[in-house]
């Protein structure tokens, strides 16, 4: 009685035929990319109690032999040898044995992917390299700006005539209107929410109050440095990026000139010389806004907001505003400048470096803010 | 004699005003490694990205496996594409996916093979071009011939008969560089696939080149084998291969 293949169900081959009672299987016809998948699927429908001992491969009747059906014959040769079977061979011509050896398979150890680490294993390294790699380098990279900052603001050093000028245009005086919007509609938000709650209470006037010191302390401040996060966070690390990914800080360190003061002090003057100034404006904008829905909704006109505006803002809440708006500064080009140093080659590291850095500076600017309120309560 | 597998036709192309191909006629016969070499601005790019439709064919006619590139449907240049392997010069491997990952991608694409199969394909291919242990490397963590090599991979990834290489040996050693010629060479004789090559190093064309045309200022001055280029008189070619007084 000869060893017999059962097969689970009739499914027609092009590529392979199988005489069960000989135990041949006679590949023939195209082993190629369009048909390789029949012999693996030949393969795996086979029923191991019904392997034979000996199976005999027979090739000559294949016609056309490529790297698919070079790696198909010989994934189904290890396969079934795995299954215990001997294998036989025949009607191998030159070709294709030339062909099979040339598509012969890799050693799979080298390609396999590394063990994964147990969870405490992983979390640990997580942390301890976010301390190494990055918390350690940002103060590093902060100190050396403040640094190479207050150093240039006496000496021009490697600065070029009128960059932090170009850069101050390019940072904040094209953000002039986004930010004028922007506040203008937050404050009407801000005075339109809270005007049904005051009108409950009798307390209408105090509208002013809440929409100054709001504005003045916290919104202005806020609204501008998260705009300019967008804006110029991201550009500061795009450029930064591409010019990492091109080799010109290379080519910049190797002539001689620190990249951070050619390239980071200038953008750093620009954005500290102009965000107090956008903030004010924001604050200006964002308090029209409210001085529109109070006339609108609680009928305070102009006059009678404006006039009480002297008495509810203090000093404290203008230079707290300010503060924030130069500690924000700070943080938003330092953040930029960071990811555009952090890239690695290629072009997606650029797109990354700008994403990063606008989250993690916006997530800082919002941080700080908690910080500073609280220094200043 | 082998068959010719693409055939340029009065081919010209120009960018603005500017002419770079003035009526270009070539052919490239099949299973030969076709060099098509000449100094820089030459328009050797230029006749690439036509020959891979990149660029349209306004004048003159193109014609590869006896299609008219001009008039082929968007589905027949797709199904053409499917026959051709381009090894560009920058490798041009997909940033966000790594070694294996870039050279799975044609075959996960475009043929309908099972996922392990296609594992173990692009293993075997990894090995032909000694970056079997580079597989789950990104891009950005390979060095040049590391680049060069997978780009090779990706670009032999289909089988393809026709092999497209865009300046193969730009920014390697010499070392690298012969081995990468030996690698074409081998992908020639075992596999009999037609390879057109653009390139101007000179020690790689000694190698590697079966038939060549020669472009200078955007028209061909030489087309022929290996032996006719070396033997030529006309100064630019001497030139080209170090044995000119380097007066043109």
């Amino acid at each position: 009685m000869p060893n017999t293949f059962k097969v689970k169900k009739k499914v027609v081959y092009h590529s392979l035929r199988y005489e069960p009672q000989n135990g041949v299987l006679y590949l023939q016809g195209k082993l190629t990319r369009e048909q390789a998948g029949e012999v693996l699927h030949w393969e795996a429908r086979l029923e191991s109690k019904h392997l034979p001992a000996v199976l005999c491969l027979d090739y000559s009747g294949v016609r056309e032999l490529d790297s698919a059906g070079s790696t198909a014959v010989h994934i189904l040769r290890r396969r079934l040898k795995e299954r215990g079977l001997h294998l036989e061979e025949r009607g191998l011509s030159p070709e294709w044995e030339e062909r099979l050896n040339l598509f012969s398979p890799a050693d799979p150890q080298a390609t396999a992917a590394a063990k994964k680490e147990s969870l405490p294993y992983r979390l640990g390294s997580w942390i301890q390299e976010f301390w190494t790699k990055h918390a350690r380098g940002f103060m590093l990279l902060m100190a050396d700006m403040l640094f190479w900052g207050l150093r240039d603001l006496f000496k021009r050093g490697q600065r070029r005539k009128g960059e932090a000028v170009n850069q101050a245009v390019g940072i904040g005086v094209n953000a002039v209107p986004i930010v004028m919007v922007l506040a203008f509609i937050i404050g009407l938000v801000l005075a339109l929410q809270s005007a049904a709650q005051l009108r409950n209470f009798g307390a209408n006037i105090f509208i002013v109050d809440l929409i100054v010191i709001a504005m003045m302390a916290e919104m202005g401040p806020l609204i501008t440095a998260i705009v300019v996060a967008g804006r110029s966070g991201s550009s500061i690390a795009a450029e930064i990026a591409t010019m990492k990914v091109t080799n010109e800080t290379d080519a910049l360190q190797t002539m001689g000139i620190n990249p951070l003061r050619f390239v980071v002090v200038p953008k750093l003057y620009g954005a500290l010389l102009t965000l107090p100034f956008l903030t004010v404006l924001a604050n200006v904008a964002g308090i029209a806004g409210g001085a529109t829905a109070a006339y609108a909704y609680l009928d305070i006109g102009p006059e009678v907001f404006f006039n009480r505006m002297p008495a509810v803002l203090y000093q404290k809440d203008i230079v707290t505003g300010l503060v924030k708006s130069l500690a924000f500064a700070t943080l938003v080009v330092l953040t930029g400048t960071w990811f555009g140093f952090q890239v690695d080659k290629g072009a997606e590291g650029v797109g990354k470096a700008a994403t990063r850095s606008v989250v993690a500076s916006i997530a800082l600017v919002i941080v700080a803010d908690l910080v500073l309120g609280l220094l200043f309560y | 004699m082998t068959k010719n597998v693409i055939e340029v036709s009065e081919l010209s192309a120009a960018f603005d005003e500017r002419k770079v191909l003035h009526r270009v006629n070539f052919s490239v016969p099949g299973q030969q490694v076709t060099v098509i070499l000449g100094g820089s601005g030459s328009g050797k790019t230029t006749i690439l990205k036509h020959l891979l439709g990149l660029y349209p064919v306004d004048e003159g006619r193109v014609r590869i496996f006896d299609r008219d590139l001009a008039s082929l449907s968007e589905e027949e240049q797709r199904l053409l594409y499917q026959q051709m392997g381009v090894f560009y010069q920058n490798g041009a491997l997909l940033n966000n996916l790594n070694v294996l990952e870039n050279i799975a991608l044609p075959l996960q694409q475009h043929t309908q093979l099972p996922e392990d199969l296609i594992a173990e394909m692009v293993r075997m291919k990894l090995r032909l071009v000694g970056l079997h242990d580079a597989a789950l490397l990104f891009p950005s963590q390979l060095s040049g011939g590391m680049l060069k090599r997978a780009a090779l991979a990706r670009a032999i990834a289909m089988d393809p008969p026709l092999l497209f290489c865009d300046e193969p040996g730009a920014g390697l050693d010499p070392v690298s560089l012969a081995r990468l010629d030996q690698l074409i060479l081998n992908l020639k004789e075992q596999l009999g696939i037609t390879v057109i090559m653009v390139t101007h190093e000179v020690s790689s064309i000694l190698r590697t080149a079966d038939h060549i045309v020669f472009l200078d200022e955007g028209q061909i001055v030489l087309e022929g084998s290996k032996e006719e280029a070396l033997a030529s008189d006309l100064p630019v070619v001497r030139d080209f291969f170090g044995k000119g007084t380097g007066a043109y």
